[in-house]
């Protein structure tokens, strides 16, 4: 079976790189959106609710970049066929017996 | 069906790391250096070298002492007076003469060197010295706030193509005993082993990095408690405010009976007081006036250590009246999120390092920069050869000609005329002027070659720095080191270890240029060497055409065997992964050849056992 080829943004370098551009850019918008979420919902001081909605946001970041990306490549690319079993050599051996 | 996963991380490491890794290597490198970048001011402004003091009690005692009789004679009393005493990074003394509108910002204070043993002021050259690389650093110089925004926003997307390359990387133990010689494997794994190993330092440089850049980069986060004030969340954010809940002091030393003169009896206990609290002593004394008299004196401990709090260092306060003196309130205890936020903001600043620790912290960070070199490298070999022109380009221009701007910077400091109008700014045109002509350079010359020659320059400019620093001060490094004075010492080392790395880089650089690209060489004496030992191509292509017409199909063949010792010697190995792919690949390719067209129909058992012999019999 031959493996599919990328069709929403084909299978050039040029649409590798808007794919990961656009992952980086869907990590940042959810992160921007996340981050002043976490400041209002965490418990204590307006500085320690801040400062933690900070930390999450760039731990968290990577995260959801990489998700992101893969997220574009399949919705680009699609599934990819399972890889042909190679034969065992078992029943070789009989054929080759015969 | 399965979920491409290895592929996709692969892409995304591949594409946005090459981006990033330019980057990363610019930003390390440059952070690196500001880690030391009083230590290059001082290297720079050779007109200070003499006045400098060893960092001990009784130089602290004696700089203080110059300092407070040349503010009398200098300033007027009002505002504050402040003094920095000589320490490890910065070993001569210097004042402030602060006036009240001024005081809450520090960015108006102007220290002026003096000599504590005449107690003049001295008059150093006007250098940009480390802080030019240090702005470059922060905000890619001149950017602003704009650059503060896009080094963070990279940063930060270095993250992901950290985590991408731990997902992608396997056997790494295995790996670190098996790294290659030469070639495209030595390049893989010295990137899986470097970066793995470097793995937590990069982690944690940026995200203390991105800690510090936040409010700028996120401002949305601030929207919910900050909206109104965001100056409030900056001041929060260095730990200086100080809660009403915390006045009292924590401890006490009650005056003595002192005799004379009150000013300096105060400064001298305070400084007693200090130096037995702190084991890196005073590093500051400030001079508060209230209605043109003195109101206090104010001790500040020269490296703290406390990461919950910043390392803000503690701070003793005389006071002129009872002449007791108490230690400042530190505020509030700060809560667990608040404790890690100070710890990574001070972990990145590096104020609480001692010589050591700011080694190690540099050597860690140049290793990043290293392991992110050897995948830009690695990139270039694996990658196409069309795509490959303006990556190369590029990465020869980010790895070898930023180091060399950065040497020539340092050389601009010392050797431009101290008496020339806009020195800093001619400081800084060197360094572009290099950094420039490094990537018309690398974009122009042939990339077989022009890397070496970078590496060639940058030895040079490294070697000169290094001359410079050894032969070209009063004291010299040596004599500095048995003086107390170890920054002098430290500096001629650093730049003779980068000289040492840069000529290592140069030989290694031309053993490939000897075995892949010497015939390349368009100057004069490689033009010469290629015409002598190879057939221009026109003869080549005749000699082919006369072979051709002369004799048939099978004698063709034979004339040209194929196999594996027809390849070219390509110079590098693949990396395993692309080994293992050609190897599968390579018995067929040398079917394909070695059947000439004629013999297409007989029996290919044979033939795919020896090609030498088939052909015999089919004649």
């Amino acid at each position: 079976m031959k493996y599919p080829r990328h069709t929403l943004l084909g299978s050039t370098d040029l649409a590798a790189w808007l794919r990961v551009v656009l992952s980086t850019a869907l990590g940042l918008v959810l992160v921007w959106v996340l981050a002043p979420g976490i400041a209002t919902v965490w418990a204590g001081t307006a500085f320690e609710a801040t400062t933690a909605a900070f930390l999450l946001a760039f731990v968290l970041f990577a995260p959801l970049a990489l998700l992101a990306h893969l997220l574009v490549y399949l919705v680009a690319g699609g599934l990819v066929a399972d890889k042909p079993k190679a034969r065992k050599n078992s029943a070789n051996k009989g054929r080759d017996a015969a | 069906m399965n979920i491409p996963i290895t592929k996709a991380l692969r892409e995304q490491h591949a594409k946005a790391g090459l981006i990033l890794g330019w980057f990363g290597f610019f930003v390390f490198v440059l952070g690196a250096i500001s880690l030391y970048r009083h230590e290059l001011t001082f290297w720079a402004q050779t007109e200070t070298h003499r006045a400098a003091l060893a960092p001990d009690r009784e130089s602290r005692a004696l700089a203080a002492r110059a300092g407070l009789e040349l503010a009398k004679k200098t300033g007027s009393p009002e505002g504050v007076w402040i003094i920095t005493l000589p320490t490890e990074r910065n070993p001569v003394p210097s004042l402030a003469l602060v006036q009240p509108g001024d005081m809450h910002d520090h960015h108006h204070w102007v220290f002026k060197s003096f000599d504590a043993g005449t107690g003049e002021f001295l008059t150093a050259r006007e250098t940009c010295g480390g802080n030019f690389l240090y702005r470059l650093h922060v905000d890619l110089f001149g950017l602003g706030p704009a650059g503060r925004k896009l080094v963070a926003f990279l940063a930060l997307c270095m993250l992901a193509v950290l985590l991408s390359g731990v997902f992608l990387r396997k056997n790494l133990v295995s790996r670190m005993f098996s790294l290659g010689k030469s070639g495209a494997r030595m390049w893989y794994e010295g990137h899986c082993v470097g970066a793995g190993a470097t793995l937590p330092f990069a982690a944690l440089f940026i995200v203390s990095g991105l800690v510090l850049a936040s409010q700028s980069f996120l401002p949305a986060t601030l929207f919910p408690h900050y909206r109104e004030d965001r100056r409030s969340f900056v001041v929060e954010s260095k730990g200086i405010r100080t809660t009403p809940d915390a006045f009292e002091a924590r401890a006490i030393y009650a005056a003595g009976s002192g005799q004379g003169d009150r000013v300096r009896e105060r400064l001298e206990r305070l400084l007693l007081v200090a130096e037995k609290r702190w084991d890196s002593g005073p590093g500051l004394v400030s001079f508060r006036f209230a209605d043109n008299r003195l109101a206090e004196i104010e001790a500040s401990e020269a490296r703290g250590t406390l990461f919950g709090r910043r390392t803000a260092g503690e701070r003793l306060t005389a006071s002129m009246e009872s002449g007791d003196i108490v230690t400042k309130p530190r505020g509030r205890e700060p809560g667990v999120v608040a404790t890690l936020w100070y710890a990574a903001s001070a972990l990145h600043l590096g104020r609480f390092a001692d010589p050591f620790t700011r080694l190690f912290m540099c050597l860690s960070a140049l290793c990043v920069a290293g392991s992110l070199a050897m995948g830009l490298v690695l990139r270039e070999r694996k990658g196409r050869a069309a795509a490959r022109g303006a990556a190369s380009a590029i990465t020869t221009w980010m790895v070898i000609g930023l180091p060399t701007a950065m040497a020539g910077h340092l050389l601009a400091t010392r050797l431009l005329d101290p008496g020339l109008a806009a020195r800093p700014g001619l400081e800084k045109a060197v360094f572009f002027a290099i950094w420039g002509a490094s990537l018309v350079h690398a974009l122009l010359r042939d990339s077989h070659v022009a890397r070496f020659e970078q590496l060639v320059l940058a030895s040079v400019a490294a070697a000169l720095l290094s001359l410079q620093a050894m032969f070209g001060q009063d004291p010299g490094p040596l004599q500095a080191l048995f003086s107390g004075l170890p920054v002098l010492f430290g500096t001629a080392l650093m730049f003779l270890a980068a000289t040492i790395l840069a000529i290592f880089c140069t030989f290694r650089e031309w053993e490939r240029v000897k075995r892949e690209a010497f015939a390349r060489y368009t100057s004069l004496p490689g033009r010469l060497w290629a015409s002598l030992t190879t057939l221009p191509s026109s003869l080549k292509r005749a000699a082919q055409n006369l072979g051709k017409q002369g004799k048939g199909r099978g004698e063709q063949a034979l004339a040209k065997p194929a196999g594996p010792a027809d390849k070219k010697p390509t110079g590098f190995r693949l990396p395993a992964f692309l080994a293992k792919k050609e190897k599968a690949q390579a018995p067929r390719k040398q079917e394909v050849r070695a059947l000439p067209k004629a013999l297409e129909s007989e029996d290919t058992a044979s033939t795919s056992t020896s090609d030498t012999t088939s052909l015999g019999q089919a004649q």
